[in-house]
């Protein structure tokens, strides 16, 4: 470079260094930025139950800064486990220190960084790491949405993180469904759902379906009140009184007007869940509001270990109904209006030394009130499913993003209502025109599986993450293996380049039933040179939105298969020659 | 009786066999199995009294038991293993019981992995009661000592 020419660029560099700075004054231009909402569930270091939810705020100008946050914690247990985050402020996340990075590699797959004032919390082994360092894995569906999981060797856990966008106005008539699940002050397993609705003071009345350690009630919600959240408080709120019968601290993250997650942060009992809205369809809810769909159901994690996923069919009236029914959920003499379903299922309770069932027929009755509160009752089992109803344009799984059409959104929430399991799941309609087949599953997906395995000795919780191409079946995978206690080979794994490879198949039922194989499910840590066969199978509901559940003997998992906007890039692709489990 | 064509009797009965393929949606009995894990029965609750033989923590696989803590308690009857589930021992508050000591324990005798387990609601030692689970069967995630916690109730969540 010429000297001249070296000058001219000096003084240009200077002129743009002067006009960054606001030619000389004290402004300072705000950095734009993007909350995201997240929640997990999960075992902690102390190998506890734990549930975790908070917001974190980023810079929306590309570099992904960390601006700062909150979050609550809690594995309900201070004597034996952590305990819960301070309230009512929780805990603070720190900017220094913080960061979120992607993969270069285009997956979508990312770790996030976060420092937090609780400093019973991460990796306190790590010297790298400062006290109350979180470290997550993500692996992004698309800019708003990703699947989360804790990865740093102190916990492991799954969950989902989402764009946040507060409501211009306070919640007014708004109608809800919710679940949530975990355990009571004694120790008992939990899961609940329910309906509310939303007064412009933000008064809380509804009813809840609770089973509390195999014992059934159902409560009339009243006295309740939902706190302000405001964006100075990152959308995170306290409600006040109870969704169950008992007087408890309950924080809630609003994820968007029509989703908030909720976390009690009692001290000696702990639980997270969601709320989604109703939207339009409050007050209207009939048999017919459900149709053919998919769904999953899980127990508690490390707690109340199974996994349910199937298919069904349904007819939303009964053919002999006198006098003739209607739609509206009940008959004209008061009883409920019964439709029937039919369909196939797969589940896993073998961890806990209970069966394993693969694609067994079921059917039943069921009921959809009006409020969108109704259950399954299963006459091929003793089993009964709670199910709330919600918005027929929400994507439960990804609420930012409402599937296209002529795919549908909605679905229901669901909560295993019997005295011998205790779960939670989801329930999301499936296309029908045609049922979905392997070939036409999104090119590529991001997913994940939250698993237990119990090896004779101990029972340990693991996670799989990250993002995969599909092509006619092949599934084509780059992620995280987080396994903290070495239960699935002995040796412990954090491996964030796993690959995972499996050829899936229709099985020829013709109800989006898909299968691995035995062991042809296969996950690869380079790291530690381990390779994991497992027996997979999923449900589609509609090629962009799939269940999958392990179904090995004494192993476990369930989680979602979900569409990406990201590419996995070609050539992570190994053959799938399992070596040792 | 003739009949009038016989070539067309079999078509009839493929044709019954396709209406009789099973159609979804439908309530007829289906035929399964069943998708609960091994029901804990309150009534069939008996207590057995004994010596601890052998306090297992922690399983290997080798021993094939079931996956948690167990005592061997050797009673009139025999040895039993008493299955105490995956929490019980863990923490300050678990049940501390050592070889040699006299315990009395409730619960249920099942099947599991193809051996006798009985599956342990509570231990009595030392003057102390232990309730490892609940009248479900469900293990707690915590023990309670002496009632510490009580039985469970629909009425006594805590919880949302």
């Amino acid at each position: 470079m010429k000297l001249g020419t070296l000058w001219i660029a000096l003084v240009v560099l200077c002129a743009w260094g002067v006009a960054g700075c606001g030619g000389g004054h004290h402004h300072v231009t705000p950095i734009t930025t993007k909350n995201f909402v997240f929640y997990a569930a999960g075992t902690d270091s102390a190998d506890c139950t734990y549930y975790i939810a908070g917001v974190v705020q980023i810079s929306a100008d590309g570099n992904n800064t960390i601006m700062g946050g909150v979050q609550d914690f809690n594995d309900g247990d201070p004597e034996d486990c952590i305990g819960t985050s301070p309230q009512p402020s929780g805990d603070t996340i720190n900017p220094v220190g913080s960061s979120l990075s992607f993969n270069p590699d285009g997956s979508g797959n990312a770790l996030l960084t976060l420092v937090t004032s609780n400093t019973a919390l991460g990796p306190a082994n790590n010297p790298n790491l400062p006290p109350g360092t979180e470290v997550f894995a993500l692996s992004f569906a698309n800019p708003n949405h990703a699947l989360i999981a804790e990865f740093d060797g102190a916990a492991t856990s799954l969950g989902s993180y989402d764009l946040q966008t507060l409501p211009t106005s306070p919640f007014a008539g708004t109608s809800f469904s919710f679940t949530a699940s975990g355990f009571d002050p004694n120790g008992d397993a939990i899961a609940e759902g329910g309906v509310f609705s939303l007064d412009g003071s933000g008064n809380i009345t509804g009813t809840a379906d609770v089973n509390d350690g195999g014992t059934l009630t159902v409560f009339d919600i009243a006295d309740v009140t939902l706190g302000t959240a405001t964006e100075g408080t990152f959308g995170r709120g306290t409600i006040s009184g109870s969704l169950d019968g008992i007087t408890t601290t309950v924080n809630y993250y609003i994820v968007s007007p029509e989703v908030i997650r909720i976390i009690n942060v009692d001290a000696t009992d702990t639980a997270v869940g969601s709320a989604y809205g109703q939207g339009a369809s409050a007050g209207t809810f009939t048999n017919a509001s459900i149709g053919q769909s998919v769904f999953s159901v899980a127990g508690i994690p490390d707690f109340i270990i199974y996994n349910v996923v199937g298919q069904f069919t349904t007819v939303p009236i009964e053919t002999d109904a006198k006098p003739k029914a209607n739609l509206r959920g009940v008959h004209a003499n008061g009883t409920p209006v019964l439709g029937t379903f039919a369909g196939i299922e797969d589940a896993n309770i073998s961890v806990e030394g209970g069966p394993i069932v693969s694609a067994e027929p079921f059917n039943g009755t069921y009921n959809l009130g009006t409020d969108g509160r109704g259950s399954f009752n299963f006459t091929s089992d003793v089993v009964v499913f709670g199910v709330y109803a919600v918005d027929p344009s929400l994507n439960i799984l990804d609420p930012n993003n409402p599937l296209p059409l002529p795919l549908l959104n909605g679905g229901a929430l669901l909560v295993e209502l019997d005295a011998d399991l205790i779960g939670t799941g989801l329930l999301l309609p499936q296309a029908t025109a045609p049922v979905p087949v392997v070939s036409n599953v999104a090119p590529n997906v991001v997913f994940g599986a939250q698993g237990n395995f119990g090896d004779g000795e101990r029972v340990g919780e693991f996670e799989l993450l990250g993002a995969a191409a599909m092509d006619d079946g092949a599934f084509s995978g780059k992620g995280f293996i987080d396994d903290p206690t070495g239960i699935l080979t002995g040796t412990v794994i954090g491996d964030n380049n796993s690959t995972f490879n499996a050829t899936f198949t229709d099985d020829g039922l013709g109800i989006g039933r898909y299968t691995s194989g035995t062991g042809g499910f296969v996950a690869t840590s380079p790291a530690t040179d381990e390779t994991i066969p497992f027996t997979v199978i999923a449900y589609d509901a509609n090629g962009s939105q799939l269940f999958w559940i392990e179904m090995d003997t004494g192993i476990s998992w369930g989680g979602p298969i979900e569409a990406s906007t990201f590419t996995v890039p070609v050539g992570t692709k190994i053959p799938a020659t399992p070596k040792n489990k | 009786m003739k009949c009038r064509f016989p070539v067309f009797g079999p078509f009839v009965l493929l044709a019954w066999c396709l209406f009789a393929l099973p159609i979804y949606a439908q309530t007829a009995a289906v035929t399964t199995q069943p998708v609960t894990p091994l029901r804990y029965d309150i009534t069939k609750e008996v207590k057995l009294s004994g010596t601890v033989s052998e306090v297992v923590k922690a399983p290997t696989p080798e021993k094939n038991m079931v996956s948690g803590s167990h005592l061997i308690v050797q009673t009139k009857t025999g040895e039993v293993d008493a299955s105490l589930g995956r929490f019980a021992m863990r923490g300050k508050g678990g049940v501390s019981v050592a070889p040699g000591q006299q315990v009395e324990v409730t619960g249920v005798m099942k099947t599991m992995k193809g051996k006798q387990v009985f599956v342990t609601r509570l231990v009595q030692a030392e003057g102390h009661t232990y309730t490892i689970r609940n009248e479900h069967g469900f293990a707690r995630e915590r023990v309670a000592v002496d009632g510490a916690g009580a039985t469970n109730s629909g009425s006594k969540g805590g919880q949302l």
